[in-house]
């Protein structure tokens, strides 16, 4: 025994010392063709420095190439307003839907998905985190509070939907009684959660990322957030989610992140969603507290927030028609009355802190200021559906709650209405949106999260559309002519989410752009490149380009410099369109045809869908409802990557 | 020494406890089901801290771990009070909650399965966890924006046989990967779109074929390898064929073991004709 060990450490030195003798003469005089115990060293076959393009085609390649599909925002019964809704299950039947089975949703319809989705992340309310199935099910802990008790018998006569929006209202007004937030109901739902969780991830096929929502809701004004955590059951079960009955000030749930990454050694993130509910809260230039930003307040949000949730359910954030005139795609599924539960309308002045085109424009004006840009995020889209079904497609969308699943009722349906009834919200206004597209290495918890952390992922309101985004110096017209445009994009740019700086003399930052339509979907109208910078006076400026078309050898630029609408083959009794208009593929090279290197400046690339049916003609078609006019029938689905932002050289 | 036992947070526990228990020892005004006598033990008030610092990731101030300990007394002053007041009878809330208490229990009589059960699950139910196939393949792509990208790829179909793919020109930039490795067949309907996975599949392999339509036009595909579906060793998906089992059992149990607790019981139903006791 004793003298094997001897002869393997005796090998292994030799080996050492062979091998820094090859080193040696390789870097020394290796034109002697010295022989060695490998072959003889020819200078010719040293390892070149430059890249060249290997023989073996799968070697080198550690760029992902396939999209990853997936929800980061899916409530199941463990929600507090979901139970309440009468929402029965729990997050394994949203794992089984997700990864593609047939399930019987709360209302005892069978649903299944078109196409398995890569991933999901159940992010329930922390917030009472299971006690509304306790106060359904009339726990005495909680039946001895009144009000608990009196929304208890709301719930059992039928009136679920009243004591969910009660609750809400008082989540909003810090007057949930304490019982609700008892601990001991938390820890046993999250501990039970994350075993679940831990059962249904497949690494390779079918991604659980552990998750909950943070739900900061002060007076009304949405601050929510998702936390994400990169790690499995054994790091996720050392805490209590860290709900807004600890705290609704988002400082404060970022120490709570940062103890969990110093305690365990984990890692988590955390995802802002409906900035268009947060009555100018969301991207403002003040923090909870309303003090002025510091650089520690963005050096925090930048590191720990890297994505921002742009479109779901309740509405889109992308764009404004009132922030953006001139763009004519502004203004998609807009929710804009009032803040999350209309306890305060809309004031005009408060829409350029909610959407995310002036939100990361006010990125480079806080970045100018602090040296550090708080909202330097990417974007992604997530459905916040309440059902435990990650639905998102118009035929096949299964609605916010489990009161709003499909009936002929549903779109019609007041689904909010303001105290003083000036205001209502109907069924019809919930959006079947979105999807996060993720260009992960690989279908794990690590390689999705690390995509999210740099980045590079983008927005979908539901249409799996593949979009590519590079952005570097040297692009050009044949780059976007090679089979394989995303090999080109890597190997001489940064992809979506990155950064470019240093703009070398006289040149403008060139992007490849590409887009493949959802291979059951519709065709692709344009792909549009959104600009937004810093004028030299300190104005925020934005512009959208139209880059590539459909149907471009009839479709051009009129004299305004604006594209015509591609027009429309929906037949809306029928629920039918065809791909006769709009190209499955668009791909060009675009150079920024108004650059100066002086002034920061972002881009990022929205993708058009050709018209289809809207879900509320799929509801009319198959119930036999007549919708009044103000009833939206078709839509134009989208896709918003991450932006890449340019920075001079200080 | 002292200093650091004085900064012992588990002291302070202590010391409170018993405080507590001076105060709550004596006895409340009210006469109450539990008696009339609530101690706070030392273990009730490490696990409301217990609970506190895991939300909070720090251990509770003495003002934070008062207020709950008080809340915690509060609800146990009116639950006691409550029960002796007999609130929980005949209540459809408590009735319920009991008895959805028992179906948790039920299911969670559901032992953990032996090798032998999990085995025969398993090759009862082999398709859940069977692999499907896998085929590696390249493809060259014709869009379908061409007039006519059919007769073009027939046409480049001799130069590829002839000269392999690096072939300059006549294809079609596409967003999908020119190479593909070992892909499941779902992956490859799920990018190609429906039948795309079927047809690869019936391409000999080692050759230059095609073309193949897909949603977005045609393709020229080489097949290097396919890999067979094939059921992996059963000890190579034991956690999935557990996950499987127990969501297979779990509804089974609770029926199971109802009709069991109801075979203790003789059921007779009075009054209205043709109504029978239920199963």
């Amino acid at each position: 025994m004793r003298t094997s060990t001897a002869a393997i450490a005796a090998a292994i030195a030799a080996l050492v010392t062979l091998q820094s003798d090859i080193f040696a003469k390789a870097q020394g005089a290796s034109a002697t063709g010295a022989g060695t115990d490998i072959g003889t060293f020819y200078k010719d076959e040293e390892a070149p420095l430059y890249k060249a393009p290997g023989y073996s085609p799968y070697a080198g390649r550690n760029y992902p190439t396939r999209v990853l599909w997936g929800d980061t925002h899916l409530h199941t019964a463990n929600s507090l307003d979901a139970a309440a809704f009468g929402n029965t299950l729990g997050p394994e039947e949203a794992y089984r839907f997700a990864r593609g089975e047939e399930v019987l949703s709360a209302t005892d319809q069978r649903v299944k998905l078109s196409r398995p989705l890569d991933f999901l992340v159940v992010a329930d309310h922390a917030e009472a985190l299971g006690a509304t199935v306790e106060l359904k099910n009339g726990n005495p802990l909680l039946m001895a509070d009144p009000t608990l008790k009196r929304w208890h018998d709301m719930m059992a006569s039928g009136q679920g939907v009243d004591a969910a929006l009660e609750i809400i209202r008082s989540v909003g007004t810090g007057t949930t009684p304490k019982a609700m937030f008892d601990p001991r109901l938390a820890k046993s739902v999250w501990q039970a959660y994350t075993g679940t969780a831990e059962r249904y991830n497949d690494p390779g096929r079918f991604t659980a990322l552990i998750g909950y929502e943070w739900t900061s809701n002060k007076s009304g004004n949405n601050l929510h957030r998702v936390v994400i955590f990169r790690d499995g059951k054994d790091k996720a079960d050392l805490i209590v989610p860290f709900s807004a009955a600890d705290s609704e000030n988002p400082a404060k749930l970022w120490d709570f992140l940062d103890s969990y990454q110093d305690k365990t050694g984990g890692s988590i993130l955390a995802i802002p969603h409906n900035g268009n509910l947060s009555n100018g809260r969301m991207f403002a230039l003040v923090d909870f507290d309303g003090r002025g930003l510091t650089r520690e307040y963005a050096e925090t949000r930048a590191r720990l927030e890297p994505v921002y949730e742009v479109t779901q359910i309740k509405g889109d954030g992308e764009s404004h028609p009132f922030l953006s005139p001139n763009d004519e795609f502004a203004g998609y599924e807009l929710w804009d009355k009032g803040n999350l539960d209309l306890t305060e309308l809309k004031k005009p002045e408060m829409l350029q802190y909610e959407y995310a085109r002036q939100g990361l424009e006010l990125g480079l004006k806080l970045e100018k200021e602090l040296g550090v840009n708080p909202f330097k995020f990417g974007m992604i889209g997530s459905t916040d559906s309440h059902t435990s079904l990650a639905t998102a497609e118009e035929n096949n969308f299964f609605g916010k709650h489990s009161g709003a699943e499909p009936s002929p009722e549903r779109a019609l349906h007041p689904f909010m209405q303001s105290a003083d009834k000036s205001v209502t919200l109907f069924g019809w206004e919930m959006t079947a949106s979105g999807y996060a597209g993720v260009w992960a290495t690989d279908n794990t918890r690590e390689a999705i999260f690390d995509a999210l952390m740099r980045k590079e992922v983008y927005a979908t309101t539901g249409p799996r559309m593949i979009v590519r985004f590079f952005g570097g110096w040297d692009f050009n017209p044949a780059d976007a002519m090679t089979r394989s445009p995303a090999e080109v994009g890597y190997s001489k740019g940064v992809p979506m989410g990155g950064d470019l700086t240093a703009a070398p003399d006289g040149k403008a930052p060139t992007f490849l752009v590409a887009a493949l339509k959802d291979p059951i979907g519709a065709n692709l109208d344009r792909i549009q490149v959104v600009k937004g910078w810093q004028d030299a006076e300190g104005g925020l400026k934005d512009k959208v380009y139209d880059v590539v078309w459909g149907n471009a050898d009839k479709r051009k630029l009129g004299a305004d410099g604006k594209l015509p609408p591609v027009g429309s083959t929906v037949d809306v009794p029928n629920t039918t369109w065809t791909n006769t208009i709009g190209d499955p593929e668009l791909i060009t090279e675009w150079t920024d045809p108004d650059f100066d290197p002086k002034l920061r400046a972002f881009y990022y690339v929205r993708v058009i869908e050709i018209p289809t049916p809207r879900w509320t003609a799929y509801d009319a078609k198959k119930f036999g409802v007549s919708m009044p006019k103000e009833v939206p029938m078709t839509t134009q689905e989208r896709a918003y990557t991450s932006p890449i932002w340019y920075t001079p050289k200080s | 020494m002292l200093g650091r036992l004085l900064r012992e947070p588990l002291l302070h526990f202590l010391l409170l406890g018993a405080v507590l228990f001076v105060i709550f020892g004596r006895g409340g005004p009210e006469p109450s089901a539990g008696g009339t006598e609530i101690v706070v033990t030392t273990t009730d008030i490490q696990r409301i801290a217990a609970g506190f610092s895991a939300t909070w990731q720090r251990p509770p101030s003495e003002n934070e771990l008062q207020g709950a300990i008080n809340d915690y007394i509060r609800e146990e002053v009116l639950y006691r009070t409550g029960l002796s007041l007999g609130l929980d009878k005949d209540d459809t809330i408590v009735r319920r909650r009991i008895r959805q208490k028992m179906d948790f229990f039920l299911e969670d009589t559901v032992r953990e399965p032996d090798g032998s059960e999990l085995r025969a699950f398993f090759d009862a139910n082999a398709n859940k966890f069977r692999v499907e196939p896998r085929i590696s393949f390249r493809q060259v792509f014709l869009s379908s924006k061409r007039s006519n990208p059919k007769a073009d790829a027939e046409a480049l179909l001799p130069q590829l046989v002839a000269s392999g793919p690096n072939v300059e020109g006549g294809s079609d930039p596409l967003l999908l990967p020119e190479t593909f490795g070992l892909t499941p067949l779902s992956q490859i309907n799920a990018q190609f779109g429906e039948g795309f996975a079927g047809e690869l599949s019936k391409v000999e392999s080692g050759h230059w074929a095609g073309p193949l339509k897909s949603a977005y036009g045609f393709h020229l595909v080489l097949v290097t390898a396919i890999e067979p579906s094939q059921l992996p060793p059963f000890e190579e998906v034991r956690d999935a064929v557990q996950r499987e089992w127990f969501a297979a059992r779990r509804a089974a149990v609770r029926d199971e073991q109802y009709q069991k607790l109801r075979a203790n019981y003789h059921v007779r139903v009075e009054g209205l004709n043709g109504v029978r006791a239920g199963q």
